[in-house]
């Protein structure tokens, strides 16, 4: 066991300097200075990141803006390619619609009985379309079918002597191709429609000829499968 | 650590020291007590004679242990100590080599400006300025420590001028070991070298000693291991004085002196006699006082601060007074294996060199009460 040895120290507690180089009035100092370095650093970076997120917020922007004039004129050019289609479908739908009568006309003068005279043959055309205009409001009426399917008939009409000549007529329509092929040639009513064809008139002319006989006239409208404006 | 406190620390100018008055009552009111060891010193003897350098010690204590870490000479500070006030503004900063770099240093100083002697209480306390025991204190421009011899009315004081104080306490710079945790007198010091002697404390702490520093030569009387008598022989002188007359009478150089005092073949008792005998002489004398004034006997003396020629003080004590001297190894039952690694091993054999040092790291490693 060791005796105490005595110290007579001259030196104060105050007076002590610290042999760590970490001492609080260093380390405090130098800290707040590396935090205000380092907070003024991320003040910086986040002004640079800020103007960096500015300039490609303007620059898509820009893009957008440029973007969007292109799809106007995307848009203008799709409207006006549209308007085209529709035109170029509807010429393409009349050209696709057209009928040919040239068969038929022909056969009429083929299969015509000798004792008809002819009186009228007729392609009517359909009823002028007047789309809902206003009411006090008078508009042209449009041209051009506006459903895709037109109802097309063939009239004929004619005097004769005899009812038979008629008769035949009809009959020899119900067997000539060049007829059926276009026409409807024997449907009754209530079959999907109105009968084809349909007589409007059939019997004794009212007027009487310089020998005082009545001619018998006849006028019969045959329907057809209509016109299908279809492109 | 509060605001003002920390406030303070930030604030405290850095430079050239201030003076401090230690007298006022709140700064020199209580002892003050270090609460934790240090464990880790090294005890440096600034002012030697030594041409080698200052003595060092690096002395550190692990559990039990005493480890001797590192002893030797290290190349004194570039400045001397101030003599005045106005010399304190050239304040050197020193640096110790790393073998020595503890985290503090003890310097032990030998000063022309000293102040080491036994005194009364009352001569202290003129002026009625309250004495604080085992703390600064202030007079005169004198800081001064004080201590109690006994239960006597004599006080051991140990003191050095205020600007030494100062200019010593800022010449370990902050922030780099060491840094100086303790400032005595080179004489103040030398009284903790006893604390670990085997032979000392087997005595219960009741022994005498004599000391032969480089300018004086003093006997401290210790009672149940405290100083109950210390004493500076007069006319005596020290060791520069004694080896300077022993190199006249060799007829040779000063460093050669070691090597002949411990031959045996040469006999120095004729040139040795009249430096020793007057000695001897006031030991007797003291011996006398320590034991009829003081009542503490003693079967030897320890003989400490001699590097060389020990036998043959022993010799002449024996003859003269038969009073035996003893040498004792001054790191006896320390652990010196690493010194002996540094190849330092001739330096232990002569440790009384380093009786300063070693003294001022071992009484700045006491734990305060």
């Amino acid at each position: 066991m060791s005796a105490k040895a005595i110290h007579l120290n001259l030196l104060l507690e105050s007076e002590r300097l610290s042999s760590s180089p970490v001492r609080p009035k260093v380390i405090l100092p130098v800290a707040a200075g590396v935090l205000l370095v380092a907070m003024l650093l991320w003040w910086v970076f986040l002004l640079l990141q800020g103007r960096l997120d500015g300039s490609e917020v303007a620059n898509l922007r820009a893009e957008v803006a440029a973007t969007d004039k292109l799809y106007a004129e995307a848009c203008k050019l799709k409207d006006a390619m549209g308007a085209a289609e529709a035109e170029l479908n509807q010429c393409k739908g009349y050209l696709n619609a057209r009928r040919a009568w040239g068969e038929t006309l022909a056969a009429v003068a083929t299969t015509m009985p000798d004792g008809i005279q002819l009186a009228m043959i007729e392609i009517p055309e359909p009823g002028r379309q007047n789309l809902n205009p206003p009411p006090g409001v008078k508009l042209p009426p449009l041209l051009g079918p506006t459903n895709e399917l037109e109802a097309v008939t063939f009239r004929i009409a004619g005097k004769t002597a005899r009812e038979a000549y008629v008769f035949d007529f009809l009959d020899a329509v119900k067997v000539t191709p060049a007829f059926t092929n276009n026409l409807l040639v024997s449907r009754k009513t209530g079959e999907r429609g109105e009968a084809s064809p349909r007589m409007h008139q059939f019997g004794q002319d009212k007027t009487t000829d310089e020998g005082g006989n009545r001619a018998i006239v006849f006028d019969v409208e045959y329907l057809t499968t209509g016109r299908r404006f279809a492109p | 650590m509060t605001f003002q406190e920390l406030k303070d620390l930030l604030t405290k100018p850095i430079g050239a020291p201030k003076a401090v008055d230690v007298s006022s009552s709140s700064v020199a009111a209580t002892p003050q007590p270090r609460n934790r060891a240090l464990t880790d010193v090294v005890g440096v003897e600034l002012g030697s004679a030594d041409s080698r350098g200052c003595p060092a010690v690096r002395l550190v204590k692990k559990r039990d242990q005493w480890v001797v870490k590192s002893v030797g000479f290290v190349p004194p500070p570039n400045g001397n100590l101030p003599a005045s006030w106005k010399e304190l503004g050239n304040q050197p900063t020193w640096s110790l080599p790393s073998d020595f770099a503890a985290p503090y240093a003890a310097l032990a100083v030998n000063s022309a400006e000293q102040v080491v002697r036994q005194t009364t209480k009352e001569s202290l306390t003129e002026g009625g300025k309250p004495l604080v025991f085992g703390a600064p204190n202030s007079r005169d421009g004198l800081r001064f420590v004080v201590e109690n011899l006994g239960e006597s009315s004599f006080v051991l004081e140990s003191g050095l001028p205020e600007f030494q104080v100062l200019w010593l306490s800022r010449l370990l710079p902050e922030g780099r070991r060491p840094t100086a945790a303790s400032v005595q007198t080179a004489p103040a010091a030398m009284l903790a070298t006893l604390a670990e002697q085997s032979q000392f404390n087997a005595a219960d702490g009741n022994a005498a000693a004599l000391f032969v520093t480089g300018a004086s030569t003093y006997f401290v009387g210790y009672r149940s291991g405290k100083p109950v008598l210390f004493r500076e022989f007069p006319g005596v002188g020290g060791l520069v004085k004694m080896r300077a007359a022993l190199a006249t009478g060799f007829g040779m150089e000063e460093k050669m002196l070691d090597e002949v005092l411990d031959d045996t073949l040469i006999d120095p008792t004729p040139i040795l006699s009249p430096i020793v005998n007057p000695v001897l002489r006031q030991l007797e004398l003291s011996l006398d006082y320590l034991k009829s004034r003081l009542g503490v006997s003693v079967d030897k003396v320890f003989l400490m601060g001699l590097s060389s020629g020990t036998r043959h003080w022993i010799k002449m004590s024996e003859d003269m007074l038969n009073v035996k001297l003893v040498a004792p190894d001054l790191f006896e039952g320390m652990d010196v294996s690493s010194c002996i690694a540094s190849g330092n091993d001739a330096l232990l054999r002569r440790s009384h060199q380093f009786m300063m040092a070693y003294g001022a790291a071992r009484a700045a490693m006491e734990v305060a009460e």
